[in-house]
């Protein structure tokens, strides 16, 4: 099947003080490269995760694929169709198509309309407006699971849970093949996380529709995604089927990440890789392997040389960037035991 | 305050006591209810955990025990004894004396507690004015033996700089030294790693873990976090809607819930749940309005295994181990059933 | 803090934004609030309904005795040219009103309209736009208004202008900011995401957001205006004698202060009251609206 989104060596740049500042102070280069050298693919129907923490850039690679970020190089493609460059109008069939959620439950909604007349909106701006708002309303707030009174409701009126139903509904309005979902568990109570994590894994099955979810969350990926991809200071470091990296993970900076998960289990003997240091600022890379000044494995080479993607010659869908990949026997040790059965006292 | 004989007697050498608290906030729509009945203790150099979602109250109590509640907030019933002194009873006065000296808090936004505008010499020489034996040149070497053991690179020529040249992580450590910087008795972190990326988080748990072994002081650790107050804490207290409603070891409270809101909880915690799924378990319907709250028990709309008498009674707290117990009237039925 | 904040926001979240019945109920609580809307409806009436209350003309010149004190016939009194000071004070609210609505208006309007454009348009026209704003308030006002008036002459008019270059910076300073803090905001990086053109999120998603702010300071600036007019007046700068107008009532009796007291006072009272009245009702609607504005504004 092909791709319906190809995005290759994607690079966004912020600029970090204005032409005048660093003119007065001599800086040479007043950017930084939030993303750098991102390709990948997303096929019809898939579900694909891109897991970082902050500063990793992986909400400015859902942002540069919507056009709110324009890149400094590289292709978005969509079914074949090239979105850089395009003018606002150019770009409009295709965000009809591809359409976006965003971390703040509450925040993201404009704070001033209606339910009503916020799921309305994207018919309006793609001058579809006769179609009955009323139906329109009840039939995404019925998708979402809520109900049809909702409608009246402002988004300070709702519960963080309720509020991302609500942006989940928009985002299906117009019934697209893509949705880039940033950050859908951020600011939700763990009991409700799994709500908004099942309608989408349901509007999946049911619709057929394309999810790229972004996250610093390993378990919300692992239950919903067919691969994912971890990044690092704006590079992807290890992509792959998901199962295939939660079991055998490559690149050492995958193996911190998923050993840096806590258990909800006192007594889960945890042989963690706990890493030293923090995230290196991105105005300062480090050299060769950008994570080796955090890597326990690290080597001499490693701080000169910039390590090639390799393929896992068990998968040829599982590919990073490593010059001394974890050998999948030290990278199984790892697995945790499974967890102590809740009681049974009921 | 507890109304019958089961539930576990309190030692009379605990540091801090809060018995039967009630609060309410007012609103203009009327008082909210956001405490109610609240009783939890912890013993000397023992981490407690309170874990709760937003809206349990968690942050509230532990506001309230630090004596930094707003305006609008208002305590109708209850005790909070520390070093078996009721704090409600003292002039402010001695209360300000104990806070940032018996007493000291970390917050969330490390930003919050660090003043911009200062160096963090200063703010560090400052937190120790309750010392008056120490001359300010053997302060600054206490607060830069602090930022080493916290984790600072290079404290003699960093501990000049501001709040704002750290990063997030860094900032959260520096809030860690400065509260421990004066040797507190207990140690109250809200939710500390909330803010802070998952290998962040490990750090400062695993920081704040070997800190209060040395230290020898009590914690309580409100967190959200499931995975991080099973790692951290001796003892957990639940809380739901303003209400504790199961409280024990660490062990009684991960392993065998006997609430059912612990349970649907731990059931949720994605973080246990190894199969691949596509269907996680939730916990339907919203937490109730703290408006007016009724007599039943404050669970139930959202409880599988409600029936009748959680309509009309709110249920005590019922005793199931030595220091295990938890507000249901579920285990009332299987004492009887047992008895 | 989170949990506090929550539970207050749960209490307040009971009134949807655009409820006029909560607004109301809010407002009755507020005494001063209820007190300055009175008010201003009481100068608000006799202005417009001006022609049926007064008892003679305002402006004809002797129509009984000069300098009279109160009476039956003349209630306030008569001026130095035997007008009827009662008839010349509900005439003489229609032009401070008529002053004050017509600058704040289009102060309000063009403010506006500039502080969108530099909050959400492109960096460079956001720093012109903040030099011209910075450089018109830095100039003295009352010397720009004595330029003013000197250059087209005291008339209404030429208030207006006056009032309304100087108050436009004002207006567009507070929009500016207003817009740029929504600029990064979730929820227009959300309509932008859909394809919304930048006409269309200004005015659905950013308007409504940025108005309410300026209506406040709108409200409570009037007030301002009302002093401001009637003490041109009163220096000779405002309308022309004979139209009646607060602030050349005042003059006149600050004129003959000395024996006939009741003429200033006369003149005083209505400013004092439409003053007290705006005041009263633009921190009433702040309150309501915007407690986060805080009293300082």
């Amino acid at each position: 099947m092909s791709a319906l989104l190809r995005v290759q060596d994607l690079c966004v740049r912020f600029r970090t003080m204005g032409p005048l500042k660093a003119l007065a102070t001599g800086t040479k280069h007043p950017f930084v490269d939030a993303v750098c050298g991102v390709s990948f693919e997303i096929r019809k129907g898939e579900t694909l995760g891109l897991v970082g923490e902050s500063g990793s850039g992986k909400s400015t690679v859902a942002r540069a694929i919507m056009g709110l970020r324009p890149p400094v190089r590289g292709s978005i493609r969509f079914e074949g169709q090239e979105l850089t460059g395009l003018t606002v109008a150019e770009r409009k069939p295709y965000l009809r198509r591809m359409t976006m959620t965003f971390q703040d439950p509450i925040g993201s909604l404009s704070p001033r309309l209606t339910v009503r007349s916020l799921l309305s909106e994207p018919f309006r701006i793609h001058g579809l407006s006769n179609r009955d708002a009323g139906a329109e309303t009840e039939r995404l707030l019925r998708m979402v699971g809520l109900p049809t009174d909702f409608a009246r409701r402002y988004p300070h009126q709702l519960s963080g849970g309720q509020a991302r139903r609500v942006g989940v509904a928009r985002a299906l309005a117009l019934n697209p093949d893509l949705i880039i979902a940033d950050e859908p568990t951020a600011g939700l109570d763990v009991s409700v996380q799994g709500e908004v994590l099942n309608l989408f894994a349901r509007l999946q099955d049911e619709l057929g529709i394309a999810i790229l979810i972004i996250t610093h969350n390993l378990n919300v990926v692992r239950h919903i995604t067919d691969r994912m991809a971890i990044m690092y200071l704006g590079r992807f470091v290890e992509i792959g089927p998901t199962e295939q990296i939660f079991d055998q993970p490559r690149h050492p900076y995958t193996q911190a990440l998923l050993s840096a998960n806590t258990e909800p289990d006192p007594d889960a003997v945890l042989n963690r890789i706990e890493i030293k240091g923090e995230v290196p600022s991105l105005m300062r890379r480090p050299s060769g392997c950008e994570f080796h000044t955090r890597c326990r494995y690290v080597q001499k080479i490693c701080s000169s040389v910039f390590p090639e993607t390799s393929v896992s010659p068990n998968d040829a869908k599982h590919s990073f960037k490593c010059h001394f990949p974890l050998e999948p026997e030290t990278a199984r040790s790892l697995q945790q035991r499974p967890p102590v059965p809740i009681g049974s006292r009921f | 305050m507890r109304r019958d004989g089961t539930a576990p007697q309190m030692s009379s050498l605990s540091l801090l006591e809060v018995r039967g608290l009630d609060l309410y906030f007012g609103t203009p729509s009327g008082g909210v209810h956001a405490l109610r009945n609240v009783s939890l203790e912890v013993p000397a150099a023992q981490i407690v955990g309170i874990v709760g979602e937003s809206g349990s109250g968690k942050s509230t109590l532990a506001y309230t025990v630090m004596g930094l509640l707003p305006e609008n907030a208002e305590v109708t019933a209850g005790a909070i004894f520390f070093e078996g002194r009721n704090l409600f009873n003292m002039p402010s006065s001695a209360r300000r004396g104990i806070r940032g000296d018996r007493l000291s808090m970390i917050f969330q936004d490390p930003m919050t507690s660090l003043n911009p505008v200062r160096s963090i010499e200063s703010q560090m020489i400052d937190i120790q004015h309750h010392d008056r034996l120490r001359s300010r040149r053997e302060k600054r070497a206490r607060a830069i033996a602090m930022l080493q053991r916290v984790g600072i690179p290079d404290p003699d020529s960093r501990i000049g700089d501001y709040p704002h040249q750290f990063s997030g992580g860094m900032r959260q450590r520096i809030c860690i030294a400065m509260a421990l910087l004066v040797e507190p008795a207990l140690l109250i972190a809200d939710e500390p790693t909330t803010a802070l990326d998952a290998t962040l988080e490990v750090q400062i748990i695993r920081l704040l873990k070997d800190l209060q072994e040395e230290i020898g002081c009590a914690v309580l650790f409100v967190s959200h976090h499931l995975g991080a107050v099973a790692e951290l804490c001796d003892r957990v207290a639940v809380m739901y809607a303003g209400e504790v409603v199961e409280q024990g070891t660490v062990r009684d409270i991960f392993h065998n819930p006997a609430h059912p809101y612990t349970r649907a909880l731990l059931e949720c915690d994605p973080g246990r749940i190894r199969k691949r799924t596509r269907t996680l378990p939730t916990i339907p319907g919203d937490v109730p309005s703290l408006l007016g709250v009724d007599g039943g028990c404050i669970f139930r709309q959202r409880c599988p295994s409600a029936f009748d008498r959680c309509r009309q009674e709110k249920p005590v707290e019922y005793r199931i181990g030595p220091e295990h117990s938890a507000r249901c009237h579920l285990l009332s039925e299987e004492q009887k059933v047992s008895a | 803090m989170a949990t506090v904040q929550a539970n207050r926001a749960e209490a307040n979240g009971e009134q949807g934004p655009g409820t006029f019945l909560s607004f109301l109920r809010q407002m009755s609580k507020n005494r001063l609030g209820v007190l300055g809307a009175l008010l201003v409806v009481l100068v608000f009436a006799s202005a417009i309904f001006a022609p049926l209350i007064i008892t003679h003309d305002p402006i004809r010149i002797m129509v009984g005795p000069r300098l009279a004190a109160p009476s039956l016939d003349f209630l306030l009194g008569t001026d130095q040219l035997g007008r009827d000071t009662f008839s010349r004070i509900i005439m003489g609210g229609r032009i401070p009103l008529l002053v004050a609505f017509a600058s704040l208006g289009i102060s309000l309007a063009l403010g506006l309209v500039l502080g969108l454009v530099a909050g959400f348009g492109p960096r460079w026209l956001d720093n012109v736009l903040l030099l011209i704003f910075d450089t018109i308030r830095s100039f003295p006002s009352i010397i720009f208004a004595l330029a003013v008036i000197g250059l087209l002459g005291p008339s209404v008019t030429s208030i207006i202008f006056v009032i309304a270059t100087t108050s436009i910076p004002i207006y567009a300073r507070v929009a500016r900011t207003q817009t740029e803090a929504l600029r990064n905001s979730e929820y227009i990086a959300a309509e932008q995401s859909m394809g919304a053109g930048t006409t269309r999120i200004l005015a659905v998603h950013v308007l409504p957001n940025v108005i309410g702010p300026l209506i406040i300071l709108v409200s409570m600036d009037v007030p301002a205006v009302i002093a401001v007019q009637a003490g041109l007046s009163f220096l000779g700068l405002g309308v022309r004698p004979p139209t009646p107008d607060w602030g050349a009532v005042l003059n006149d009796g600050y004129n003959y202060i000395k024996n006939t007291p009741w003429l200033a006072i006369a003149g005083g009272i209505p400013i004092i009251l439409a003053t007290l009245g705006f005041t009263f009702l633009g921190e009433a609607l702040r309150d309501i609206f915007d407690p986060k504005l805080g009293k300082d504004l």
